[in-house]
């Protein structure tokens, strides 16, 4: 792998325009998205006739609008569902999915990568199919099953839903593990080891930063998952559902409210992110797509 | 030795098979299954019967004539109204999303990704801050867009102010560009608006891939182009381009996938597809959400399987007739 330094070197004036525009452009997108998170997070904290005199206003926070507006969040009611119902409705959905979308394809991803069997090269295509092929109107037989199932309202239809082991996580985990030399599983089967145990002591440790990248790229998505409780947990809402019914309450017209309820669903993956961003970052790049 | 050796073959199979079963029967009864019986149900009409409970009746291709009505005649079904949920407008808003993704989210994608790896001013910050959408949920995004562009407290509204293109805010009669509802209310802005939408929300998506598939890349290709007095925008054309562009065939690829399952925007923003905003896979799920044995949907999900896969196959197979993979 390449190291090396990638410092711009302006030594032509189609290099100086080509850049200069760029960083405006990168300066404004980059701005557009610290604004509207700056602009929540002040706005949460601020009173709503000081908000609705002054929207872009950020510095006329107070201790006692935090406590004002955050306390109407938490106590807001959907259907008897609290947010905090929601944040455990979350919480359940995210630990299960995750769980689910991560074990389910290291195994198959290690089994594809390490081992010669018939179906080796056609579960590979499979997973490529299932990118390639807009199957958007699937919706409505899986629909029609998990209801037949009885499992509507069920965390655990959502659970089965997504524990499928061939797919884009499957991808990156064969990737990874056919990196890894078989060296070190040889080593172990002579030592007696089972495959199962060479899979959980020896190879299973080794792709820890990829395990760790897909289980936060799984939770944030999970986190912030709109359509899936939307569609099969019409009782059972999430953070994200219930953020939505906050335009149709009777704050729909408090954004401070509004803002508090968003800034607690989005600190939540913003942290996730700062703990594990560089783990993140190193993982797409070892494991990652070939250019 | 040779009998060793099965035993090792046969512990082996049983680990690989055992393991295998899950994963494969998952695929079997949610891909194919579930595909299998969109394209089955295409051909009924199902009625719920007091007594016989669920009844499938042959349909012929009726599913699929009352498809083609709808996007080419333009013609309003059953008993919903063209304004409403089952839209031809789907169609065309789809397929919009296509050339907006390929012409404007996937190059300045690229761009970004390539600012960063040359590591222009502001960098780092630039890494996570362009990288922000990406994290956060889409119904916070939906959220903070549709109160940027109110009418009366947000931010857009009162920059079109400073440049005089509006009156002053809370005047219905000086409404200057703005629609009197607002911008997500009003066809002529609407799907324009969730247009912009997402392209200042869609850049970030793939640019983790991108700058990590640019950090890969030989350094010694770029010390020779430097030496040879190859500037930084003839490097982005010569070589990362076409030293990344299996990487970019494989996001486009994905993103145009994405545009038939694009549901999200529309959904959130314009109370599920108002004002001709809706688009195939919103139709698809509020008709589901509605009726679950409404079968002229599963007829429009295998067309959309069908059309969809040759306009992606098409865009797969062009791009990489474009440039041959870079071994490196």
């Amino acid at each position: 792998m390449a190291i090396r330094r990638n410092k711009i070197k302006r030594t032509s004036p189609a290099d100086i325009v080509f850049f200069t525009i760029l960083f405006v452009l990168m300066a404004v997108f980059a701005a557009i998205f610290i604004y509207e998170l700056l602009w929540m997070f002040t706005g949460s904290m601020r009173g709503l006739k000081e908000f609705n005199l002054s929207p872009f206003k950020m510095y006329d926070v107070s201790f006692e609008n935090i406590k004002n507006n955050y306390d109407k969040a938490f106590s807001i009611d959907f259907n008897g569902k609290t947010l905090l119902d929601m944040i455990g409705n979350s919480a359940i959905l995210v630990l299960g999915c995750t769980f689910l979308n991560v074990s389910i394809p290291a195994i198959t991803g290690y089994i594809v990568a390490k081992y010669n069997f018939r179906l080796k090269k056609w579960i590979s295509i499979f997973a490529i199919i299932t990118m390639v092929i807009p199957t958007v109107g699937s919706v409505s037989a899986t629909y029609k099953f998990i209801f037949e199932l009885g499992l509507m309202d069920s965390f655990w239809g959502v659970f089965l839903m997504a524990a499928g082991g061939i797919g884009f996580s499957f991808m990156m985990f064969k990737n990874f593990f056919e990196a890894i030399p078989w060296e070190y599983a040889e080593a172990g089967f002579i030592d007696g080891a089972s495959n199962l145990k060479v899979f959980l002591t020896i190879m299973l440790p080794q792709a820890r930063p990829i395990i760790i990248a897909i289980a936060v790229v799984s939770f944030i998505g999970n986190w912030n998952d709109y359509y899936t409780p939307f569609l099969y947990l019409k009782n059972n809402p999430t953070l994200a559902v219930g953020l939505n019914e906050f335009k149709n309450s009777r704050y729909s017209n408090n954004w401070p409210v509004q803002f508090a309820a968003m800034t607690v669903a989005t600190s939540v993956v913003l942290l996730v992110y700062v703990f594990f961003n560089k783990t993140i970052m190193e993982s797409m790049s070892a494991g990652g797509l070939k250019g | 030795m040779k009998k060793k050796l099965s035993a090792k073959q046969k512990k082996d199979a049983i680990f690989i098979y055992g393991f295998l079963a899950w994963p494969i029967l998952h695929f079997v009864v949610f891909w194919i299954g579930m595909n299998f019986r969109t394209f089955y149900d295409s051909f009924f009409d199902i009625s719920i019967v007091e007594g016989a409970g669920v009844v499938y009746q042959w349909d012929n291709f009726d599913n699929y004539i009352r498809v083609f009505k709808i996007i080419f005649n333009k013609a309003p079904y059953d008993n919903y109204d063209l304004s409403g949920i089952i839209n031809y407008r789907a169609v065309t808003n789809s397929l919009s999303l296509i050339p907006l993704a390929l012409f404007i989210n996937m190059p300045l994608t690229i761009l970004f990704a390539y600012g960063i790896f040359k590591k222009v001013p502001m960098y780092g910050f630039f890494r996570i801050a362009l990288f922000l959408p990406s994290l956060v949920s889409s119904v916070v995004l939906c959220m903070c867009f549709q109160m940027a562009i109110d009418i009366n407290r947000g931010i857009l509204p009162e920059i079109l102010r400073w440049f005089g293109l509006t009156g002053a805010r809370g005047d219905p009669a000086n409404m200057g560009i703005i629609p009197q509802g607002g911008f997500l209310a009003d066809p002529k802005t609407c799907w324009p608006m969730i247009l912009v939408f997402s392209v200042i929300n869609g850049v970030s998506g793939n640019l983790i891939y991108f700058t990590s598939t640019m950090a890969r890349l030989p350094a010694s290709v770029f010390e020779s182009a430097e030496l040879d007095g190859a500037s930084s925008l003839r490097q982005f054309v010569s070589i990362v381009v076409p030293m990344i562009w299996p990487t970019i065939t494989t996001m486009t690829v994905t993103l145009v996938a994405a545009v038939f399952t694009w549901i999200m925007p529309s959904l959130l923003m314009t109370d599920g597809g108002q004002w001709y905003s809706t688009t195939i896979g919103l139709m698809i799920t509020q008709v589901v959400k509605n009726d679950m044995y409404n079968t002229v949907m599963s007829a429009f999900g295998v067309i959309v399987a069908i059309f969809g896969t040759i306009i992606i196959v098409s865009i797969k197979t062009g791009m990489e007739k474009l440039f041959e993979g870079v071994e490196y």
